[in-house]
């Protein structure tokens, strides 16, 4: 499926962009990874504004998709450029007319928010590049929101999200300590920076 | 816990419709309610006892084959490449991707379960609910799953994890999801964590021989639910036919936990104390079968249609003739029917309501007319209905000619009609012939 190819997206809401999945029923299962697993696994991590998303069916008509556009505003690490446009997608989504795809631990966008973002390109199972889509790497894991803490940028994700299994990995990167959801975005950028560069 | 942990090993069939019927007991407020319209007890199985290591695709494709004999509750199952699936969301499929065909999941996903909800709802026990009609279980292609998961098996494990994963243990957590199963926390947030005697778990091997942890949130999953709504006795039943027409003769079997005693309903005011009933039901409607037995808390009912059957009937104004021969049919079929197929008996077929055939060939023809009513197609046969002779048929100029005294013959292919060069012809050779002996018996007179 591609975007430009679908005919049945439909605008979000204009003032607050939400993918709001974090409802009974659906069920997801995560690497329990922390930043450095997130890192290493990403293409690229940027801080970036998210412009808009558009919430629609896919061409089949099977599948509610969402897509969220983002301006770059600070490459952490990976092959992106500052200003550029990337269009983020995942699956599920809700609908104006209420009918919606649930799908628990996928990351929430705020249109005019400032986030950090680990992505990685979309490719089919068969390994077939999907237009200039991103997905988000791990999912709500991959994703954090940027706030000012004592007058520094600060940035934190979820700790745990309703309907989200995290299971443990023994992927060897990075420090093996608890996760840690919220720190300044200098500790942020230098974990990011470690990790790429002990990056397998 | 005892119960799904014995479903892993030892195939059992669970009646989740304890679940569906129970629902989630301690949610309050707007909550999602798993439903499906038909079906009171849908085995969940797998049948791993003693299965040898033979891909992890087969048992699944194995387990989902368990599942979707099983009406309302049917997975479809894409293996890798493009989902082709059929149809709209809201026609209930749930699908299963194996091989995230679409690109969705990105690394650290093993899995997931989505739910679609329609946009109404429904009231329940005094809660406002909406509907789950559809659920999708997508796998990732980028997670090394093995069936049985066994440990000390470097082939078996991800080399990014260094750890294996139970495909069956992930499909019976994602799709207990699908069944409306929850985590602990999705209901009641004082249960994360802090829950035991759970039994929805994912199973992960490591390659060193050791079995990591069953996730609290996972080992908390269903046991709230099982725990509560698993009797030791439980009423449940298949029934070998859920459509056809009047009279339908529908055998029940009892599946039930611990009966000892059966009280059927069969919904048309008939009864049965009998363990496996065979009932007839006689006249077009939709009958709520309930099987009651002691002890139990209720059950969901299973509906049976019937449907009065169309009166598929036709005639032919002509039954007999000589070859060439077409033969109009009449349809005199009434009912609700939405569709027709003809068999001529002569290897021709058709689908018009009122078809003209012409048979070209001599012998005895079985007419068979089939009707597409709402149970199904429904037949009937005219054995020896069409009687087609050889012999010619009358031919204008062939008679004129012979009046006229002429012994040439206008000749065609047997069986076929005088085309029109052929009849062109033969009238140009009787004028000539007419006009000749005209002279004749003109100059001799």
């Amino acid at each position: 499926m591609t975007w430009k190819a679908s005919r049945r997206w439909l605008p979000a809401a204009a003032a607050v962009v939400t993918c709001a999945f974090a409802a009974p029923a659906a069920a997801t299962m995560l690497l329990n990874w922390d930043v450095e697993d997130v890192a290493s696994h990403a293409d690229v991590v940027v801080v970036a504004e998210i412009d808009a998303a558009q919430i629609g069916w896919d061409t089949k008509h099977t599948q509610i998709r969402t897509r969220v556009e983002a301006r770059v505003t600070e490459v952490l690490a990976g092959s992106v450029d500052v200003g550029d446009s990337l269009s983020i997608y995942q699956i599920g989504g809700s609908l104006p007319d209420g009918s919606a795809l649930r799908i628990a631990g996928a990351p929430q966008f705020e249109s005019g928010s400032t986030v950090v973002m680990f992505l990685e390109e979309r490719v089919t199972g068969g390994g077939e590049r999907v237009g200039d889509d991103w997905l988000v790497t791990a999912a709500y894991l991959g994703k954090y929101d940027l706030f000012e803490k004592d007058g520094v940028p600060w940035v934190r994700r979820p700790a745990l999200m309703s309907g989200v299994t995290l299971v443990e990995s023994h992927l060897d990167v990075g420090p093996q300590q608890p996760a840690k959801f919220e720190m300044s975005l200098d500790e942020l950028r230098s974990r990011v920076r470690i990790a790429r560069e002990v990056r397998p | 816990m005892n119960l799904l942990l014995a479903a892993i090993g030892t195939s059992v069939i669970l009646p989740y419709a304890v679940i569906q019927d129970n629902g989630p007991p301690a949610c309050s407020g707007t909550e999602w309610r798993w439903q499906y319209v038909q079906g009171s007890s849908i085995p969940f199985q797998f049948n791993n006892t003693g299965q040898p290591y033979a891909g992890a695709r087969t048992s699944l494709t194995n387990s989902l084959a368990v599942w979707n004999a099983v009406a309302g509750s049917a997975f479809t199952w894409s293996d890798g490449g493009d989902t082709t699936l059929q149809g709209f969301i809201n026609n209930g499929i749930n699908h299963v991707s194996w091989n995230d065909p679409d690109g969705l999941l990105g690394a650290g996903v093993l899995g997931l379960t989505g739910s679609y909800v329609d946009g109404s709802t429904f009231d329940w026990n005094g809660t406002t609910w909406r509907k789950i009609i559809d659920t999708d279980i997508v796998f990732n292609d980028g997670i090394t799953l093995v069936s049985n998961a066994t440990a000390g098996n470097p082939a078996m494990c991800d080399p990014m994890t260094d750890q294996a994963y139970s495909v069956e243990a992930i499909f019976l957590h994602e799709a207990g999801h699908a069944l409306g199963l929850q985590h602990p926390d999705q209901c009641d947030p004082a249960y994360v964590g802090g829950y035991a005697g759970a039994v929805m778990y994912s199973s992960i091997m490591n390659c060193d021989g050791t079995k990591s942890v069953l996730q609290a949130d996972d080992m908390n999953g269903v046991s709230y639910l099982y725990n509560a709504s698993v009797p030791s006795v439980y009423p449940s039943f298949d029934a070998d036919v859920d459509v056809g027409y009047s009279p339908l003769d529908v055998v029940f079997t009892d599946t039930s936990l611990g009966a000892t005693s059966w009280d059927w309903d069969f919904g048309d005011g008939n009864t049965s104390t009998q363990q496996n009933p065979t009932h007839t039901f006689t006249g077009q409607g939709a009958y709520a079968v309930a099987l009651t037995i002691e002890g139990s808390i209720p059950a969901p009912t299973r509906v049976i249609s019937v449907f009065d059957p169309p009166a598929v009937d036709f005639d032919a104004p002509q039954t007999t003739g000589k070859v060439p021969f077409t033969i109009s049919f009449h349809n005199l079929t009434t009912g609700d029917v939405t569709g027709y197929s003809w068999d001529f008996g002569d290897g021709n077929s058709s689908t018009e309501v009122d078809p003209n055939h012409e048979y070209t060939s001599a012998g005895t023809y079985t007419v068979v007319l089939t009707a597409q009513g709402q149970a199904g197609p429904i037949s009937t046969t005219k054995a020896d209905y069409i009687t087609i002779e050889n012999g010619k048929k009358g031919n204008f100029f062939q008679e004129f000619l012979s009046d006229m005294g002429c012994e040439c013959a206008v000749s065609r292919p047997m069986g076929r009609a005088p085309r029109a060069p052929a009849v062109l012809l033969a009238a140009l050779a009787g004028l000539f012939v007419w006009r000749r002996r005209r002279k004749g018996a003109t100059r001799g007179s």
